[in-house]
């Protein structure tokens, strides 16, 4: 496998082992570069304003963690209760332990209804199931109705943002993409609404063409055994609505006791992610249409995917199952702002994804995720489930020195480290010696431009060293408070 | 390919079961008993200023009427601002009939029953409720309301009758009252018309759904 981002949807999915590489390939890319430039602020402006818009926002959060606490302790019972009024409301719920189950059933469902054309609204658990590849690998036509995934789609590139997928894309790409793709002709492509225009235009033919319907899930309503479907653009309305069947690719962790829980929920979702108070479009869909309705699919399926899961539960790391993904974390990730999306190599980037990725495709392949991180905390301080996402990344860490996945680069000097400060009279030693180096600038002016140049590149020693070592310092003190 | 979808779904859901039930009580027979939550509360005097400014902030645009014999003329007049072709769909005649209140349409306007095909310009629909909360609008799929009317139109127009807006989202679901086996196959809660932020992140609207979104509100006091 050669780093750097999948050129195709069948190419290998997981890239995170090249974080490094591809970082530092993403950080050489003025394309990309000039869009994350463009992106930076306005998630985190809009977000600000909403909250400050509201009353008391942390009251909101907890409202909205003690939902997703209570859920996760009674996980088995809210399922079981979901599943049962799924039935009575005519639907189907299937099981998938992994992601080739998942597309395995729903190639199940597209072979019965002998579906040619598929539609799909954005969901992250088909991209965790690289869904798109599998289907058409069995020759059904798929497309992505979200705007971002379509032009992600277009591009053959996975999604940078788990909201906002083709981030990574200035409107001159999109353009190049539209031009080489819808045999249009000559026309004016020039600003914004009339790309949006042209895919709504050659979207409205999938939407009307297509045989199932495929979306995601934010929420699953236990109690009434309800889908909920929060977008913008209303692609999942038409995704769900058109089609003769409807498939919800969804996972376990995102069931909830009730429609107010929901709305405890619904409260934070938006203004985290893009700013709003709520979506343009938040739907309730509960299996197919009745005897009344003049519209909807005759069928309806929920696919509910483990991936690791429901091994995450009671687990150091459950408390990654409360996430929403709103995206808030990846907005306000410095290492995520300058590097993107694609460099975290698979399906979920920024803090949430470096957590996510290890624990769902194993740490082994994934080994760097958890340090692309400064642990500097605003990703736990704008979770609006208060995940504590620099302590997991901690935890991850400890896990890789102990499973001997990190290099004996890190590992020799760590072990080297810990020898030498339980060893005082050898560290006090050490540390004077290491003060008159540093005061001396010719000594420090070899570090610097002839032994330690790489280090020296990106950091800087503290300048200040006249004074003593802290012991000095400190005994000198306790002497002087004696006299 | 062949799987007998019946038996792989036994056998991997008593798999995913059994992997949740290594870390906790085997599920309950009686349900668990959810923490009681806040609700975020809203003056009740001025429910519909609150939904009305909620309602613009959304780019929605209103007008209130104190009769549905109004109507037909207002959808015309909307359909000449935004100078689309006059063709409607609706299903609301038949509902309004019971009300013995027959509607008079313009013979400018061509009017269509639904399901929507995408080929309509403007789709008139009828809100069940409203929520001063976040200034949206509360559609069930029904005979009446058949959701492709809410999507597939260029414009979409609403009516709501005042004393139909709620304070909250939970006080929204109330309304409604939804139980297991006896839901509407899809309740849509709308806030604008459809927009994306997909390019650059800039805002523009239109982007599968509606274009515009305006809302008609009978006037409590009206008399229909």
């Amino acid at each position: 496998m050669k780093p750097g981002k999948p050129t195709s949807p069948e190419a290998p999915s997981n890239q995170a082992l090249f974080f490094k590489a591809q970082s530092s390939e993403a950080l050489l890319d003025e394309t990309l570069q000039q869009a994350l430039r463009k992106a930076q602020g306005g998630f985190i402006e809009k977000r600000s304003q909403a909250i400050a818009d509201v009353e008391n926002f942390d009251s909101y959060k907890q409202q909205a963690q003690l939902v997703k606490n209570h859920t996760l302790d009674h996980l088995a019972y809210y399922l079981t209760q979901f599943e049962e009024n799924v039935i009575k409301n005519g639907g189907h719920v299937h099981w998938a332990s992994t992601p080739e189950q998942l597309n395995n059933i729903i190639l199940h469902i597209c072979e019965r209804r002998d579906a040619k054309f598929v539609t799909k609204g954005k969901s992250m658990i088909s991209e965790e199931a690289n869904l798109n590849a599998a289907l058409e690998a069995a020759g059904i036509d798929v497309t992505e109705t979200d705007l971002g995934e379509y032009i992600i789609q277009l591009a053959k590139e996975p999604p940078s943002h788990i909201i906002v997928p083709a981030i990574h894309k200035t409107r001159q790409q999109v353009e190049a993409l539209f031009r080489k793709t819808h045999d249009l002709g000559e026309r004016d492509l020039d600003n914004i609404a009339a790309l949006v225009d042209e895919a709504r235009l050659q979207l409205r033919q999938k939407f009307l063409d297509a045989d199932v319907g495929i979306t995601g899930a934010n929420m699953l309503i236990a109690d009434t055994g309800s889908v909920m479907v929060v977008t913008n653009e209303g692609n999942g309305d038409l995704t769900a609505t058109l089609p003769k069947v409807h498939i919800v690719t969804t996972s376990i962790e995102k069931v909830i006791p009730d429609l107010e829980s929901a709305s405890a929920i619904l409260r934070v979702l938006a203004r985290s992610a893009t700013g709003q108070p709520i979506t343009s479009y938040t739907s309730l869909f509960s299996g197919p249409s009745g005897i009344e309705d003049l519209d909807g699919p005759d069928e309806f399926h929920v696919i509910l995917l483990d991936n690791q899961r429901s091994q995450m539960l009671g687990s150091p790391f459950e408390e990654m199952l409360k996430c929403i993904k709103c995206g808030a974390c990846l907005n306000h990730c410095p290492v995520y702002s300058a590097v993107g999306g694609h460099a975290y190599g698979w399906v979920y980037p920024g803090p949430m994804g470096s957590v996510l990725t290890p624990l769902m495709t194993g740490l082994k392949q994934s080994n760097d995720l958890p340090n692309a991180s400064t642990l500097c905390g605003r990703c736990e301080e704008v979770c609006p489930m208060g995940i504590p996402l620099p302590e997991l990344l901690r935890q991850l860490r400890n896990k890789e020195h102990e499973e001997q996945l990190t290099s004996w680069k890190s590992r020799f000097p760590l072990k080297g480290f810990m020898w030498t400060i339980q060893h005082p009279r050898l560290f006090h030693w050490i540390t004077k010696i290491s003060r008159l180096i540093l005061t001396n600038t010719t000594l420090t002016h070899l570090l610097e431009r002839h032994l330690l140049t790489s280090w020296y590149n990106s950091k800087e020693l503290p300048k200040n060293h006249s004074k003593g070592t802290f012991m000095e310092q400190y005994q000198k003190s306790l002497k002087q408070n004696k006299t | 390919m062949s799987i007998n979808l019946n038996r792989f779904n036994r056998v991997n859901r008593k798999k995913i079961f059994n992997r949740i039930e290594r870390t906790q009580k085997p599920a309950i027979p009686q349900a668990p008993k959810r923490p009681p939550l806040l609700h975020p509360q809203f003056d009740i005097t001025a429910l519909t200023d609150i939904f009305l400014s909620k309602l613009s902030a959304s780019s929605s645009t209103y007008q209130s009427i104190d009769c549905l014999s109004l109507v037909p003329q207002l959808v015309l007049q909307y359909a000449e601002k935004y100078n689309t072709n006059k063709t409607l769909v609706t299903n609301l005649d038949s509902f309004l009939a019971e009300d013995e209140l027959p509607w008079n349409w313009p013979e400018e306007l061509s009017l269509s029953t639904p399901p929507a095909t995408g080929n309509e310009a403007i789709g008139l629909s009828y809100a069940s409720t409203a929520i001063a909360e976040t200034g949206s609008l509360v559609l069930s799929a029904s005979k009446q309301n058949p959701t492709t009317v809410n999507f597939l139109t260029d414009h979409h127009i609403i009516i709501l009758n005042e004393q139909d807006i709620v304070p909250n989202i939970e006080s929204m679901w109330k309304r409604l009252s939804l139980s297991a086996g006896n839901m509407p196959r899809a309740v849509n809660i709308i806030t604008g018309p459809s927009r994306t932020a997909d390019i650059e992140q800039t805002i523009q609207l239109g982007a599968h759904g509606p274009r515009s979104l305006h809302l008609l509100l009978l006037k409590e006091s009206s008399d229909y």
